[in-house]
């Protein structure tokens, strides 16, 4: 333990000092410094301190500046993109890559059956171009980074707050959530997106699906993004569910789904996946089959105090909304705290 | 605008108002008064340099003389002055750093410690104080050369009695770690301790 001197010592320490004597020539230097045709000068101004709400003010603005020129920078959207060639010989315009090219806005990326290309989504993260594929690159707000697939695949894998990345296609809008994911378009612009990491909003008009990783969704030239499910599920619950998407499923059709679904040995993960494919279809099924829907949600997890049976059949928005979260805490941006999402919400408007 | 001074202690009324006229003589009876302090504060404020203490010490008195007319009517002359000394003396050192930045270093700024002060605790004290940051030794001059109450220092410095109270809390605490080697033969920080609490 370090030793130190008594206060008591320390203040007799000090009062003993002794006090040195002014020597008697400043008398004259002031007399001659009085007397010299110096202007007179005011009172020096009292130095007070900075006050200190000032300083933390200050220092509040430095720091507030100093993250949002980080994220700026950090987060800016490029009006270029690096890209480089992965296989066979991709193209731009036309031109074959030759390595260091960039692609512009308004550009078109084109891969064959044999070439690849790798795209630096800015500093945010990659998007590897299948073979088959056709990229253009639009321009976006200054932090957003927008792509159309037109055909083919792209591989996804973003690091960056939500909403900075978009890839538009014929059949949807995805929007990245913070996540890794596939996103492929057939020749006929139909698109299906499989999540392997976070979460993917899909989107077309005012439809939306949520998915989350381990589920795959679909969506066809103008219909509404399909609900997400395995992609272990068998062909014929696929084919029950998209029934059931467009609205013309029968009982049938979600006997075949609700076995299906109950095929995952974890009650975790079956929790988890099924109540994300079963919470998504309820307001898509027929009434007389919505009770069904209900009824297996239910036993996968039990709706939360102030949700009832008769409100979700009637597909009360709040009490939807409220068993949603119950689901699952990290679905969509209900997960976020309030002021997370207010401080993402005046992000999103004041920097896009 | 009234030009009546309060009177100080040991300052005659008529002496502040001759000072307030220019008359010489009342200059002379407040340069008597307080030379030694201000030098004294200016000297150990600067680490004993002489030369620069007696600038400042000059620096001082005419600018108390010269502004003297505009003494407020309610301030006393003492935290008046030092408020200028406390100044000067940071003008002081705010100058010397402007120095370090755009030329040379003046030589006299780290000042040669005779050897017959190397053993002396008086000199053992003089360096600790000068060792504190200027914030903190401004203060601990005050207050010990001057034995300035909290409020009066707070008043010279610009701030409040509680910051005095902080600061000169700090400089206490780095003075008795500085100058532990000079505590009382037979008395070990602990017992210090209690007796202080008794």
């Amino acid at each position: 333990m370090p030793q130190s001197l008594d206060p008591k010592d320390v203040e007799r320490l000090l009062r003993r000092r002794p006090v040195a004597r002014a020597p008697d020539s400043l008398w004259e230097r002031i007399q001659a410094a009085l007397t010299s045709p110096e202007t007179p000068r005011a009172l020096p101004p009292l130095k007070r301190p900075v006050p200190r709400w000032l300083m933390a003010a200050a220092v509040f603005l430095a720091v507030l500046t100093g993250t949002l020129g980080g994220l700026y920078w950090s987060y800016r959207a490029p009006s270029a993109w690096a890209v480089q060639p992965v296989a066979g010989t991709p193209t731009i315009a036309g031109a074959a890559l030759t390595g260091g090219d960039k692609l512009g806005a308004g550009e078109w990326l084109v891969t064959d059956a044999f070439s690849k290309a790798a795209l630096s989504v800015g500093r945010i993260g990659t998007a590897e171009v299948g073979p088959n594929s056709r990229v253009q690159l639009d321009r976006g707000g200054l932090t957003q980074h927008r792509l159309t697939l037109e055909r083919g695949r792209l591989q996804v894998v973003i690091s960056a707050p939500p909403r900075l990345f978009f890839v538009r296609t014929p059949s949807a809008l995805a929007t990245d959530l913070g996540c890794a994911y596939t996103l492929d378009v057939d020749s006929a612009g139909a698109s299906r997106l499989h999540v392997t990491a976070g979460w993917v909003e899909l989107k077309e008009g005012d439809a939306v699906s949520v998915v989350p990783a381990g589920l795959v969704a679909e969506v066809a030239v103008g219909e509404r993004p399909g609900t997400p499910y395995p992609p272990e599920l068998a062909d014929d619950a696929r084919t029950a569910l998209r029934r059931l998407d467009a609205g013309a499923g029968s009982g049938a059709d979600l006997d075949a789904l609700l076995a299906a679904l109950h095929q995952p040995s974890d009650f975790i993960t079956l929790r988890r996946q099924s109540g994300v494919t079963l919470w998504h279809l309820l307001p898509r099924v027929p009434p007389e089959l919505r009770a069904r829907v209900y009824q297996r949600l239910a036993e996968l997890s039990a709706p939360p105090a102030g949700v009832t049976r008769e409100g979700i059949l009637a597909l009360w928005r709040p009490m939807l909304e409220r068993w949603r979260r119950d689901l699952s805490p990290m679905w969509s941006e209900d997960a976020e705290s309030w002021w997370t999402r207010a401080a993402r919400r005046l992000w999103e408007r004041t920097i896009d | 605008m009234g030009t009546v001074l309060v009177a100080e202690p040991e300052l005659d009324a008529d002496i502040l108002e001759g000072c307030r006229r220019g008359d010489p003589q009342a200059q002379r009876a407040v340069f008597e008064r307080y030379r030694d302090r201000v030098f004294s504060i200016a000297l150990h404020f600067l680490k004993g340099e002489h030369a620069a203490a007696q600038d400042v010490t000059q620096e001082v008195f005419v600018k108390v003389f010269r502004a003297a007319p505009t003494f407020r009517q309610d301030a006393r002359l003492s935290t008046w002055l030092y408020r200028i000394v406390a100044n000067a003396c940071l003008d002081e050192l705010r100058r010397r750093r402007r120095v370090l930045l755009f030329g040379d270093m003046p030589p006299a700024i780290h000042p040669v410690i005779p050897a017959a002060e190397l053993k002396d605790p008086d000199a053992d004290v003089t360096r600790a104080v000068s060792r504190l940051s200027p914030r903190l030794r401004i203060v601990v001059l005050l207050r010990y050369f001057d034995d300035l109450s909290y409020d009066e220092i707070a008043q010279a410095l610009g701030t409040t009695p509680g910051t005095i109270a902080s600061r000169l809390s700090r400089a206490h605490a780095i003075l008795a770690r500085d100058l532990v080697h000079l505590r009382p033969a037979g008395r070990s920080s602990q017992e210090g301790s209690h007796a202080a609490e008794s």
